[in-house]
């Protein structure tokens, strides 16, 4: 009976200087399933997966692979037992050629000095046939690829060396919503040919979709595993989140102003050909459409990130042109970024020093900092948006996705914004951390700001927004107003099509 | 155990330092005397200075390899005012004034043009080399009597003059980084640039400023250099890059940005100065000096990569 699993972690323990990340968990995934691993940001499923790659071992717990009790020391070892992890951000070499990066680590055969290219383009070509995907050249270089086809060749990657477990850790990210059908085909037919695919995702519209098994972990603990034909989504949000979510969304109660951004006519590179648009006082105005519409080119042109190239933008009734973040910042406008690590926090500094670089005014007198200002000033703020955290001191990184998120967003919230523009606030947030961001920002509208949302999230735009603006190729191509929304209309508009 | 190794990783630094101190007191009986101390603060004075402008830049994630150049242009500059009659004060200015602007040349390039500031300041190295040379016609330059001269030889009660100046130095570097928002900004730079410069900071400004304070602290380490001979000469400060560039990271400066700190920048300048001074005393030949130098800089970084 035990051997019917493909493999299974067994009471693994893991701790981080003190802290500890997995108390004795458990999960086993049979061959041909699918299986869901889900959980908050600090779960421990990233750490749990870690220690199946080889990347981390545990300080407890054993390992088995079809039966078999395994060592798994290195990320070699991993690999030899047939385990194959696909991160979100992917190891490939962008300048290499297809084939070169699916047989990267054995380029050459034994004994043998040079590469015999025939045969490697031969072998590429294979696989991506088998798994029907001829439009992908083996010559190409990687670089040259759309995200979705880089994913195919990381997959790839994995089957050239007779994968047996395929870990995904948040696959659909970066992908686009008919990318995701191509993937979900995809994983289906490695499903069909007898892998064990374990999918961790916060989308849970896709795993009721995808998976067969879901398993739900919680502050590094099992909670519970399921067939997924077995549980709804409120009964697994709320094993998730540990408590009776009530709701997810907060009642909008929104007070609509005058007019205090509008842009017309917008013109930034190639993303931005035709933008227009209008916010208002106490709003909460989504922008809704698909990965490369050019909704995060407009934000950082009007932002002052990036040069606007034509059209006009008139801020509280006069003309403006930010010509850097800097200008964009003194008038009362605020970005956040959809790209924390990179644009977002500052991930060696402390919380402390991320909360009140927008606010230094409030802080400082004559350049020189009040400690207890500073602390007490950052508390506060983080306070609202209910983040966990030790001290102000601590460094960002050692904080879960979600609550870098907050300290993100917090240095936003008391800036004397007046305009604050959100490009994905709640991008790989668990649910708990979403419904604080959700509250934060309904409470920005009602005192008064004007809230843009970029949002890839359909349900998040329908259930926070006023308006919503929708874009297509650089175009803005509809408005949508809150007694109108729904899910299909403003897909149907953002693809293109008329229904 | 687990605060004690907290505290062992982030004061492994002064440990370190003060194992070197102990073994420079078993290795030769005339360390430990005043005399020699003095000495050795005299002769790091201005290393130290030199090393407070290179942590700013290295803290915003870029390097200054100008500051030997810059440093010996300091010295001629200073040499020939006081020379063709100038006062102290004025001439002091000046030569801050033409540090200032060699530095602000290397941050413009660096802030506005996207230059690698590897590239700007080997620009800037090679230049003021050039131009030490020109100013001084390739020749020392000896000050008036007492002008200079005083300052190296000088003293306030029993310490030098030329520490107390570099303890100065020390102490408002020490206060910008942990109580300004500048200091504050130039390490948050380093850590992660692009947003600084989405929360609205002018980060192109910043980086100019560190670069310009840079060069100051060369020509304030080029006054110093000169005064203890009382001679400008454009041959000084070689070299004076790499010892200024090592001593941050001994002292735990990433050169990636956005880690490093004051004091342990210092102590990093004195683990070089003592490696120095007790082979000197050892009369250690200086080319396997340089050996036993470089070796000890490689040990000191490993044990604390080693500690974290």
């Amino acid at each position: 009976m035990e051997a019917a699993y493909r493999v299974q972690l067994k009471d693994i323990h893991k701790s981080f200087s003190g802290v500890r990340a997995l108390k004795g968990v458990s999960f086993a995934a049979k061959p041909g399933e699918i299986h869901a691993l889900v959980g908050e940001n600090g779960a421990g499923k990233s750490t749990l997966m870690k220690i199946l790659a080889g990347a981390l071992t545990a300080d407890k717990g054993t390992i088995e692979v079809d039966g078999q009790p395994r060592h798994i020391a290195s990320p070699r070892d991993s690999r030899e037992l047939g385990i194959s992890t696909i991160y979100q951000e992917f190891v490939l070499a962008p300048h290499l050629t297809v084939a070169e990066n699916i047989y990267i680590d054995r380029l050459t055969k034994k004994n043998r000095p040079i590469i015999d290219w025939r045969q490697l383009r031969k072998d590429s070509e294979k696989l991506l046939s088998e798994l029907g995907f001829l439009q992908i050249s083996p010559d190409a270089r990687v670089c040259d690829l759309s995200v979705a086809y880089q994913q195919v060749v990381e997959i790839c990657k994995s089957l050239s060396r007779d994968v047996r477990v395929l870990v995904l850790d948040e696959p659909s990210a970066v992908l686009t919503f008919n990318e995701i059908e191509v993937l979900f085909d995809l994983l289906r037919q490695l499903k069909a040919m007898g892998i064990a695919i374990i999918y961790i995702s916060h989308r849970l519209d896709e795993i009721f979709a995808l998976c067969d098994r879901i398993t739900v972990m919680k502050d590094g603990e099992f909670v519970a595993e399921h067939l997924v034909n077995e549980i709804d989504k409120r009964r697994l949000v709320n094993e998730m989140v540990g408590r009776e979510l009530s709701t997810l969304f907060p009642e909008r109660n929104a007070k609509i102003g005058e007019v205090i951004l509008e842009a017309k006519d917008l013109r930034a590179g190639k993303a931005v050909q035709d933008v227009s648009f209008k916010v208002h006082r106490g709003e909460v105005l989504g922008f809704s459409g698909l990965v490369g519409a050019g909704r995060t080119e407009t934000m950082r042109a009007i932002f002052g990130a990036d040069r606007l190239e034509g059209g006009s933008v008139v801020y509280k009734g006069k003309s403006v042109a930010f010509k850097s973040p800097y200008s964009a910042v003194r008038a009362g406008i605020g970005y956040l970024s959809e790209d924390r690590k990179k644009e977002g926090v500052l991930l060696t500094r402390s919380i402390c020093e991320n909360t009140t670089i927008t606010s230094f005014k409030k802080v400082s007198k004559l350049g020189v900092i009040s400690h207890k200002k500073d602390k007490s000033f950052a508390s506060v703020i983080l306070k609202r948006l209910a983040a966990k955290y030790s001290g102000v001191d601590d460094t960002v990184s050692m904080l879960s996705g979600g609550n870098q998120q907050k300290v993100s967003l917090a240095k936003w919230l008391m800036a004397d914004c007046e305009v604050i523009i959100l490009d994905e606030p709640t991008r790989g947030v668990d649910v708990g951390a979403k419904t604080e961001i959700y509250k934060n920002i309904n409470d920005l509208a009602e005192s008064g700001l004007a809230v843009i949302i970029v949002s890839s999230e359909i349900e998040e735009i329908v259930n926070i927004c006023d308006r919503v603006v929708v874009m297509r190729q650089g175009k803005t191509v509809g408005e949508v107003r809150k007694e109108d929304m729904s899910d299909k209309g403003i897909l149907n508009l953002s693809m293109g099509v008329t229904s | 155990m687990k605060k004690a190794a907290l505290l062992l990783k982030k004061s492994s630094t002064y440990l370190i330092f003060l194992l070197l101190v102990l073994v420079c007191i078993i290795l030769s009986p005339d360390f430990f005397t005043p005399v020699n101390i003095m000495n050795i603060g005299r002769q790091y004075a201005g290393t130290i200075i030199v090393s407070m402008g290179m942590l700013f830049v290295i803290l915003t994630g870029g390097i200054d390899l100008s500051v030997g150049s810059i440093v010996a242009v300091g010295s001629v500059v200073i040499s020939l005012c006081l020379d063709s009659g100038l006062g102290m004060l004025a001439a002091v200015i000046f030569t801050l004034a033409v540090g200032f602007a060699c530095g602000l040349v290397t941050g413009v390039l660096v802030a506005y043009t996207k230059m690698a500031p590897f590239i700007a300041s080997v620009a800037m190295m090679t230049m003021a080399r050039g131009a030490a040379f020109v100013i001084s016609n390739g020749s020392p330059i000896q000050t008036p009597k007492d002008t200079i001269g005083l300052l190296g030889r000088g003293s306030v009660g029993v310490v030098p003059t030329l520490v107390v100046i570099a303890a100065i130095v020390v102490a408002v570097f020490w206060f910008v980084q942990n109580y300004t928002t500048f200091g504050r900004l130039v390490i948050a730079i380093g850590s992660n640039e692009s947003a600084v410069d989405l929360a609205g900071i002018r980060v192109k400004l910043y980086k100019v400023g560190v670069y310009a304070i840079s060069g100051v602290c060369c020509a304030v380490g080029g006054i110093l250099i000169c005064s203890r001979t009382a001679t400008g000469s454009p041959v000084i400060g070689t070299g004076l890059e790499l010892d200024g560039i090592a001593s941050c990271v001994i002292g735990g400066a990433s050169l990636a940005g956005g880690e490093g700190a004051v004091l342990k920048t210092v102590i990093g300048v004195l683990i070089l100065a003592l490696i120095g001074n007790v082979m000197n005393l050892l009369s250690v030949p200086s080319y396997p000096q340089d050996i036993i130098k470089g070796a000890i800089i490689v040990a000191a970084v490993l044990m604390q990569k080693l500690s974290s």
